[in-house]
């Protein structure tokens, strides 16, 4: 009998980005980047893990806006021209590095991963990978929880609750759709919590959420496990705090494991490094220099130099770190197996994309830390938080503090100088949409499809990516341009369905646009 | 274009969609307007969001609008609040013309030494009814349209602001009242009331369960404000004396303060029967230090080998259990003390704070040393009420000593949100020529 617990989630999130408006557009990538090496590596180690009959428990949390991106056919032929085209270019690498072995190795491991993906993507999961995903909850190996339906931060936006209660009612809806169940939890964006969101929470049927650390022990009264045992609101949804330790030792720069000097370094990518004219047909159409996801160098030290990159090196010590994270989880657990009366619970929560796209061989570490922890070891025991709550359905009653996973633990990312200018428009917005929405009930035809329209709209602005991009001044216009967009579509909207007078043709164009919750209905808002 | 002709034209464009100008007068606006300070400068930075690159649309998604979104109405005065952090919370209003003139016509005369005025009030723990608030202070506007930062002096505070004209006499008349926010508790709760609840499967079974035996170590809170602990009588209560109420109340959270005041009605209305005095004390009792039912287990035997046995010779079964399970709960140290939590978000105690909390200070110490913390400490509380604490006193402080002489080091100042103004100040001061003769 194990010890104690640990409850991996992995969170896995983009923004809704579809611009069937363009041929070629740059922010699609972030997708296809992330399908490549990100989600598909990571199903491919699930697969393996039920394949070897290793039992095991992991939870992720996808977001409607990614999975609907998942399941749009325009975003998936496109993603097969986008691996068509990475193919032909690790082709041509194959034949640019003939004479060079070391760099051989790696255009040849490249080309095979890509061609792989190609395969599985197609032929295995038939261009839709959420049914994979669903396979896995299916078989009881993956819990998948949900997440607000544009991943807004909700914080800042409970000015108005019929926003909050749309958002995560509309997720909900979504994800029944989708995966066939409800949910059991939800992934609060950026773990931003307030008191009383857990109330919206119960009336849809969410048992627990993920706060981060101060928001636990910061809770009242004090936590008597501190956050190595869930809290229960009053109202009986339960609050699982992250374990600090766990996090730092994969998310920190300095002491985290993906800045080892053997893995891959992420920002030398052939894209930025090879001649104009020979990257040119893989690069943005506007001669813009992109990622290509063909790395060649290991992180090798905190200079400048680099050196070629080697797979063998790599693995080796994603095992060993994988072997090192358990080592320090047990004498975690054993420590606290000491003060406390029952089996801790270590809750370790990730960005998926860290895996795989941040972190080369991500995927790699979980497949080992997975296996080592099945076999290696008594103390552990791999959960979900819906397995613990299951196993001690008593907890201690508590009211969780105000907390993020952002700099600072609060709301500052989110409200700056640099994107405060979006939340006037982002209530006001919320407040015609209540109003709409009551005024026009049971509404039905092209009225109908307006306001639902709007709702789409609103929603669509109301992401958290946009105030986290302008805050982090990257691509920081189109984050703004989207913010614009979102708010002047809907406010065009409400101008049309106020005056009587709307437009058919333009509605249609920014249906077939923004084209998140085809099911949604505008009375959610009410 | 002056500023002022730039508006009128401004005016006349939205009053006539079609007056000439009125697209690169759009273009340069911004959909945040700020406030200035008195100097003139502005005290966000904001940056205009950039207008979106035009991009080559398909002939089919020609006409979709990628601009920015203009006010299409004009809306009711309105202020909103949002908390950043625990100390510090954003504001920003706008205020309808036709809200602001009716209440000039009222001034009459007087109108034009009013001033827009934002009032910030702590609403900490109270039913607010727009007069029986803690404090307030008062920020004057220059702009119709803006949005503010502003610092609390301490966290875990209830605010509400209103936005209205200040009369030359002083009269405030309101124009809107904001949304009540709570800033987080930027600490570890002292409260160590425990409630345990059973929760099964989708919520089918809601329990609430008996406290848990109470804590070994009796938390800060419940030294100085003599909450009972769960599940045991109330023996001492704190007896409300006139002043003393509002100050201590200050550190309570919501549950703690109900707890009080149901602890005081308790005393006030039906006092506890005293605990039947034993004629005779049985040996067991005295020497083994038992909790009689009913008591706080302040103390516990430890046990001492050899002693169990012959002690526990004198006990019925019952007792035996009863000093099983204190000895046992004696050594169980409670595991949140024991945990090594480093986290940038917890407030560790101080050294003083520790003493308090092993209940070595008496309790006139404890209020002692907090009316201290609120005098003289990190927040000035007690200034608070008559002179607002913003995130300028830092500043004017600085400048004070300046005056009278006293060297002031120029370094990076730490304080929420002031990093940008203290750079600005060092910049200008050293630009700043000095005067030759």
């Amino acid at each position: 009998m194990a010890k104690g617990y640990l409850s991996l989630i992995l969170h896995a999130h983009l923004p809704f980005v579809r611009h069937p408006e363009h041929d070629d557009f740059l922010e699609e990538d972030w997708l296809y980047e992330a399908i490549t090496e990100t989600y598909i590596p990571l199903i491919k180690v699930f697969e393996g893990l039920i394949r070897d009959a290793i039992p095991y428990r992991i939870t992720m949390s996808l977001t409607p806006t990614l999975i609907s991106m998942l399941q749009d056919p325009l975003l998936q032929s496109r993603y097969i021209k986008h691996i068509d085209t990475l193919i032909e270019l690790a082709e041509k690498e194959l034949m640019r590095n003939r004479e060079r072995p070391q760099f051989l190795t790696l255009a040849t491991m490249y080309h095979k991963r890509f061609t792989e993906a190609r395969t599985l993507f197609v032929t295995h999961y038939q261009k839709n990978l959420i049914t994979a995903f669903k396979k896995l909850q299916d078989l009881g190996r993956l819990e998948i929880i949900t997440c607000p339906a544009t991943h807004a931060y909700l914080p800042l936006i409970r000015i108005n609750p019929h926003a909050v209660k749309a958002q995560i009612q509309i997720a909900v809806d979504h994800y029944r759709e989708v995966f066939g169940r409800k949910p059991q939890g939800i992934w609060l964006p950026e773990c931003g919590y307030y008191p009383g969101l857990e109330e919206m929470l119960k009336e849809v049927g969410i048992r627990y959420f993920i706060l981060d650390t101060h928001g636990i022990l910061n809770a009242d009264p004090k936590p008597h496990y501190g956050n190595y045992a869930p809290l229960y609101c009053t109202n009986g949804t339960a609050a699982f705090g992250r374990d600090h330790e766990s996090s730092k030792q994969v998310w920190s720069s300095l002491e985290g494991y993906p800045g080892d000097y053997d893995y891959r370094e992420f920002y030398r990518d052939i894209g930025y490094d090879l001649d104009f004219d020979y990257i040119k047909p893989y690069i943005h159409k506007d001669g813009i220099r992109i990622t290509t996801g063909i790395k060649y160098y290991r992180i090798t030290g905190k200079t400048e130099y680099k050196e070629p990159y080697i797979p063998e090196w790599a693995i080796e010590k994603a095992a060993t770190h994988a072997g090192n994270f358990m080592f320090n989880r047990e004498k975690q657990i054993e420590h606290l197996c000491s003060l406390m009366d029952r089996p801790p619970i270590l809750v370790a929560p990730y960005d998926a994309e860290l895996f795989g796209h941040w972190w080369f061989e991500g995927p790699e570490w979980i497949n080992f830390l997975i296996r080592k922890i099945v076999y290696d070891q008594n103390t552990i025991e791999l959960t979900t938080a819906s397995d613990y709550l299951e196993r001690h359905p008593v907890n201690q009653v508590c009211s969780p503090s105000t907390a993020s996973w952002g700099y600072k633990g609060y709301n500052e990312v989110w409200l700056n100088r640099s994107n405060d200018w979006i939340y006037p428009l982002l209530h006001s917005a919320a407040d015609k949409m209540v109003e709409l929405a009551r005024g026009y009930r049971g509404v039905n035809g092209v009225v109908g499809r307006a306001l639902n329209q709007a709702a789409r709209e609103l929603l669509l602005a109301q992401s958290s990516d946009w105030a986290f991009i302008m805050k982090n001044s990257t691509m920081v216009e189109y984050a703004v341009k989207r913010t614009n967009d979102h708010i002047s579509r809907f406010n065009k909207i409400y101008d049309q369905v106020k005056s009587g007078y709307i437009d058919k043709r333009w509605l249609k164009q920014i249906e077939q646009m923004d084209n998140i919750f085809p099911q949604l209905h505008f009375e959610v808002f009410c | 274009m002056s500023q002022k002709a730039k508006k009128k034209q401004l005016t006349i464009a939205q009053e006539k969609p079609g007056a000439p100008g009125v697209r690169s007068l759009k273009k340069n606006s911004s959909p945040a307007v700020h406030a200035t300070n008195k100097k003139g400068t502005p005290p966000h930075t904001t940056p205009p969001p950039p207008s979106p690159p035009q991009e080559p649309f398909k002939e089919k998604y020609r006409g979709v609008p990628t601009s920015p979104p203009q006010v299409t109405q004009s809306q009711p005065s309105r202020i909103v609040l949002m908390d950043i952090d625990p100390c510090r919370f954003h504001a920003y209003w706008e205020i309808c013309e036709g809200d602001k003139q009716k209440v000039l016509s009222q001034l009459d005369g007087s109108s034009h030494l009013s001033r827009l005025t934002m009032r910030v009030y702590d609403v900490t723990y109270i039913q607010f009814d727009g007069n029986n608030a803690h404090s307030y202070f008062d920020i004057k506007l220059d702009r119709d349209k803006g949005n503010w930062y502003i610092d609390l002096w301490s966290s875990h505070k209830s605010v509400c602001a209103e936005i209205g004209v200040k009369s030359a006499e002083g009269n405030f008349y309101l124009l809107a009242r904001s949304n009540f926010i709570e800033t987080p508790r930027a600490f570890q709760s002292f409260s160590g009331k425990e409630r345990w609840m059973k929760v099964t499967g989708d919520y089918k079974e809601i329990a609430p369960l008996p406290a848990q035996p109470p804590l070994e170590k009796t938390s800060p809170a419940h030294t100085f404000l003599k909450i009972p602990s769960p599940g045991l009588p109330s023996v001492h209560h704190a007896t409300p004396t006139q002043g003393e109420t509002l100050e201590s109340e200050h550190f309570l959270a919501p549950q703690e303060r109900e707890l009080r005041a149901s602890a005081l009605r308790e005393t006030q209305i039906a006092p506890l029967p005293a605990q039947p005095p034993l004629e005779k004390t049985p040996p067991a009792h005295t020497f083994l230090k038992i909790p009689s039912p009913g008591l706080p287990s302040v103390h516990h035997a430890t046990s001492t080998q050899g002693e169990t046995l012959e002690s526990e010779h004198f006990l019925t079964p019952q007792e035996r259990e009863l000093r099983a399970f204190a000895l046992r709960e004696t050594h169980l140290p409670h595991p949140h003390d024991q945990l090594q939590l480093h986290h940038p978000f917890i407030a560790t105690r101080t050294p003083r704070e520790n003493e308090l909390a092993e209940e070595k200070i008496s309790e006139d110490e404890v209020k002692a040393y907090y009316q201290r913390l609120l005098i003289t400490g990190r927040r000035q509380e007690a200034k608070v009420r008559t002179t607002p604490v913003t995130h300028l006193t830092s500043r004017s402080d600085t400048r004070l000593k300046e005056r009278s002489g006293e060297k002031v080091p120029r370094v990076r100042h730490t304080h929420y949100g002031s990093d940008i103004r203290w750079e600005e100040e060092a910049v200008r001061r050293s630009t700043k020529k000095t005067p030759t003769f």
